[in-house]
């Protein structure tokens, strides 16, 4: 504890390194460059080798890498280049093959039948066939995989039969529409079986797919390396290549840190990073020195619920009040510096089932908010908080994932704004177990969350009490006429007419208030001007096969 | 500098000659040890003003967030420049200073009274009580201090009173290891012998005989200790297991500006100075504490 006087100089001295550090940092970052086309530019021939690095935003703890098992999006955006789909879902949703060639339905609309590939190869070695397939699906549904979008995406699924040794036919107790949708998702992706056999539960840690790339050499808790996968010949419709692909190694850093990241993007040392924050966003769309992709993810959009169980939110005309007491738009431009825009859906807007009709039917209106609040009786206090019955006007929200994407920062704005009109936000960061804990009991009063999924059905999820959540959905929704809805729209194959029933689905629940819809979000890839051609897949994460580095 | 004005008007009912001449000797007298420890203590006296009345301070609201105000760097208006929430940075900090002071205090208080208590009692009776009690602190004091927070904190949750709580447990080790070695030292003198042959009771001698000679370690350890105390208060707001309230504390706005490093440096280089100026502070009263009680000198 005892400082000498010779450490008070050096307590001085590094103060001032301190301050020069930091009026370096303030020059550096005024002088990113003059505006630029963001987009990739024809960049001519791709030319195959090399090594990438890619910053990934989040750490991979080794013990998930298997398909059936994680949801957890760092993990998943990796396995996206191990595993391949039985299908890939396009950009304009329709599907096209991939490690199957064709696919129909039976006539009662209750079973798929799948055509294989027939040149298809595990990284192990291994053929892949249709006792393949069996063995995934199968896997995906038995608990003691303890797999949950697996499991959730297979729906009412019964069995797979194996035809022949190149054909599956997959069965639904029910017509299941989010199938296809679904089975293209990485939580679907096809696994070795050998390999499931050979690992058992360590093959988490030692992935084996049919993907372009390989897993290489793994050091946990810093890095993963991808190799190329020299076999492969079966990339999806889609590619704008076939064969292996071009580049040699993907070399996978993890970099949670955002400031970090930018920085390890920026000095060279990584020619990939991902979700970049708003504030670095804007610099680096200008920055002639990087492309920057920015793609929306297809998802349930981040939204607050309130838990409907408890009082007063069970009561639309407070939940239609704390709606109309919140600035969205002005919280969103606050907080994401004008890059993400207000959602009016849960669902994205680039989803085929979006519907328009729900945009600007509510809008920010104190007057509305504090007169309804007067009606019902809850009566401002001393201090300034609303009080009925001796109750305050307060919701605790339990969270556990810190200020990711910005949501703590979004919600002290929120929390300011509805104190304006007398209601108290309380804000609990608690140890994740304790907040699943009291979420399944219902101690909340107010809760936010988001779920990346390609296909509407993630509403059943969010507003059924039939849905994989059940009763603990997270608005504790429970709605016969909204769930019936639900139930049509998960088995309704025709397309346009199942938009029609999501189009009221979504309405119902924008006018129920049974979510209060945040913002857009765009996940977003940075990249050096030398890499081209980085795609995305369906939710939206990156596909490194036809990426390519000028060398 | 402030010493100096100081004493000219003290001294202005002397005659002329006989200020220059004082003044003179002042200006001397006033060597650098002397300098630091003035700075440190005006510089805790506006951290006590701005805990008490941040008011007076600053004419705008620590929680007015101000779309149109985004990231501003310091001027004139905004003397540290705006926030990511366009809060003026200079209030947001003076405001945040209660939070920061109070867990400083509050903790070494805590952590205060339990290592004198524990080092009382395991350096007055000595054998198995000493042996069980200073085993105790042995294990504390394996874990690391800032470890230790972390862990108490992420186990019983980050409220207010558990940072405290968390803090303070790190901190008794320490503290009642120099209690119990100044108690040892204490309790073989012919007074507390003497204390003893005339049938005084256990507490009466170490609430009589012993424990004010345990006042000087102890202040000198809680004032040094103030300093690190909200360090690790501030550290375990960076690491996001701290209250995040309405007016954020330094260490979670530093954690915050963090991350607009790139864009709007004083977001957290200002919180950044406060604290180690702070903590600075806190080491010089300490440090000139220990000299001045030292009974060699």
């Amino acid at each position: 504890m005892k400082l000498s006087k010779r450490s008070y100089q050096s307590v001085i001295l590094i103060l001032i390194a301190i301050m020069l550090v930091l009026a370096g940092c303030g020059n550096s970052s005024s002088s990113s460059g003059s505006s630029a086309d963001t987009n990739s530019a024809d960049a001519g021939t791709p030319t195959a080798g090399g090594e990438l690095v890619w910053a990934l935003a989040g750490v991979v703890t080794n013990d998930i890498l298997d398909a059936h098992r994680t949801g957890f999006a760092p993990s998943t955006r990796v396995m996206r280049s191990i595993y391949d789909s039985l299908v890939v879902e396009l950009p304009d949703h329709t599907f096209g093959p991939w490690l199957a060639e064709s696919w129909s339905l039976s006539d009662d609309k209750k079973s798929y039948t799948f055509k294989l590939r027939q040149d298809v190869k595990f990284h192990d070695g291994t053929p892949f066939n249709a006792e393949a397939v069996k063995f995934n699906f199968d896997r995906a549904v038995d608990p003691a995989t303890q797999s949950y979008l697996g499991k959730n995406a297979l729906g009412p699924y019964v069995s797979t039969d194996v035809i022949d040794e190149y054909t599956v036919k997959v069965n639904f107790s029910s017509t299941f529409a989010p199938f296809l949708s679904n089975v293209a998702k990485v939580d679907l992706g096809i696994v070795s079986p050998a390999a499931v056999k050979k690992y058992g539960e360590t093959f988490p840690q030692n992935p084996v797919g049919t993907g372009p790339f390989k897993l290489g050499k793994v050091v946990p808790g810093t890095e993963l390396d991808l190799v190329r996968n020299e076999d492969y010949n079966w990339a999806p419709s889609g590619s704008k290549h076939q064969g292996p692909a071009y580049l040699e190694k993907l070399t996978i850093k993890y970099v949670a840190e955002d400031a970090t990241r930018l920085s390890v993007l920026q000095s060279g040392q990584a020619d990939v990073a991902d979700i970049i924050p708003p504030q670095n966003l804007l610099a680096l769309r200008a920055d002639s020195g990087f492309n920057v992709q920015e793609t929306e993810l297809l998802q349930h959009n981040y939204s607050y619920y309130f838990n409907q169980n408890k009082e007063p939110w069970n009561d639309i005309n407070v939940r239609k009040a704390v709606r109309a007491a919140i600035d969205l738009d002005s919280a969103i431009k606050t907080v994401y510096l004008g890059t993400a825009k207000q959602a009016w859906s849960p669902l994205s807007p680039h989803s085929l089932y979006y519907t328009s009709t729900v945009e600007n039917t509510w809008k920010y209106d104190p007057d509305f908010a504090n007169k309804t609040l007067d009606e019902l009786g809850w009566v401002k206090g001393d201090d300034g908080i609303r009080v009925k019955d001796g109750k305050r006007l307060s919701m605790e929200f339990l969270d556990a994932q810190g200020n990711r994407e910005k949501r703590l920062d979004l919600l002290a704005v929120v929390t300011q704004q509805l104190k304006q009109v007398g209601i108290e936000l309380k804000l609990l960061t608690l140890p994740a177990g304790t907040v699943s804990e009291r979420s399944l009991k219902g101690e909340y009063d107010f809760a936010g969350s988001s779920q990346f999924y390609g296909d509407p059905s993630i509403l059943r999820q969010m507003y059924s009490t039939k849905g994989p959540s059940g009763v603990n959905n997270v608005a504790r929704t429970s709605d016969p006429a909204l769930e019936d809805l639900l139930e049509q729209a998960n088995a309704e194959l025709d397309s346009s007419k199942r938009q029609e029933l999501y189009k009221k689905i979504q309405e119902y629940i924008i006018e129920n208030v049974y979510s209060i819809p945040t913002y857009v979000l765009d996940y977003t890839v940075a990249s050096s001007k030398k890499v081209h051609d980085i795609t995305f897949d369906s939710p939206a994460w990156p596909v490194f096969y036809d990426a390519w580095i000028k060398q | 500098m402030s010493i100096v004005s100081n004493s000219i008007s003290s001294d202005a009912a002397l005659p002329l000659a006989a200020q220059r001449k004082r003044r003179k000797l002042r200006l001397r007298k006033v060597t650098f040890p002397q300098l630091y420890i003035t700075a440190s203590l005006v510089y805790l006296l506006f951290l006590l003003v701005s805990a008490i009345t941040p008011q007076l301070l600053t004419h705008y609201s620590p929680t007015a967030m101000n779309a149109s105000e985004l990231l501003q760097s310091p001027s004139l208006q905004h003397w540290l420049g705006t926030d990511h929430f366009g809060r003026d940075l200079w209030t947001v900090l003076v405001y945040g200073s209660r939070q920061s002071l109070l867990l400083g205090v509050v903790s070494v208080l805590i952590g205060g009274i339990a290592g004198l208590l524990l080092g009382l009692v395991a350096g007055y009776f000595g054998g198995i009580v000493d042996t069980l009690l200073m085993r105790l602190t042995d294990i504390l004091m394996t874990i690391p201090g800032t470890l230790l927070a972390i862990v108490i904190a992420v186990a019983i949750g980050p409220t207010f009173f558990n940072v405290i709580l968390a803090i303070s447990i790190s901190t008794i080790p320490s503290k009642a290891r120099v209690i119990r070695s100044t108690v040892i030292s204490l309790r073989s003198r012919m007074y507390v012998d003497a204390a003893k042959a005339i049938g005084t009771s256990h507490l009466q001698i170490m609430l009589r005989h012993i424990l004010p000679g345990c006042w000087s370690p102890l202040l000198v350890m809680t004032t040094i200790g103030v300093g690190t105390s909200i360090l690790a208060g501030t550290g375990l707001s960076f690491l996001g297991l701290g209250v995040i309230k309405e007016i954020p504390d330094w260490g979670y706005l530093l954690s915050e500006g963090r991350s607009y490093m790139t864009v709007a440096w004083w977001i957290a280089a200002f919180p950044g100075l406060f604290i180690t100026l702070l903590v600075v502070a806190f080491n010089l009263l300490g440090d000139e504490l220990r000299d001045r009680l030292d009974p060699k000198k």
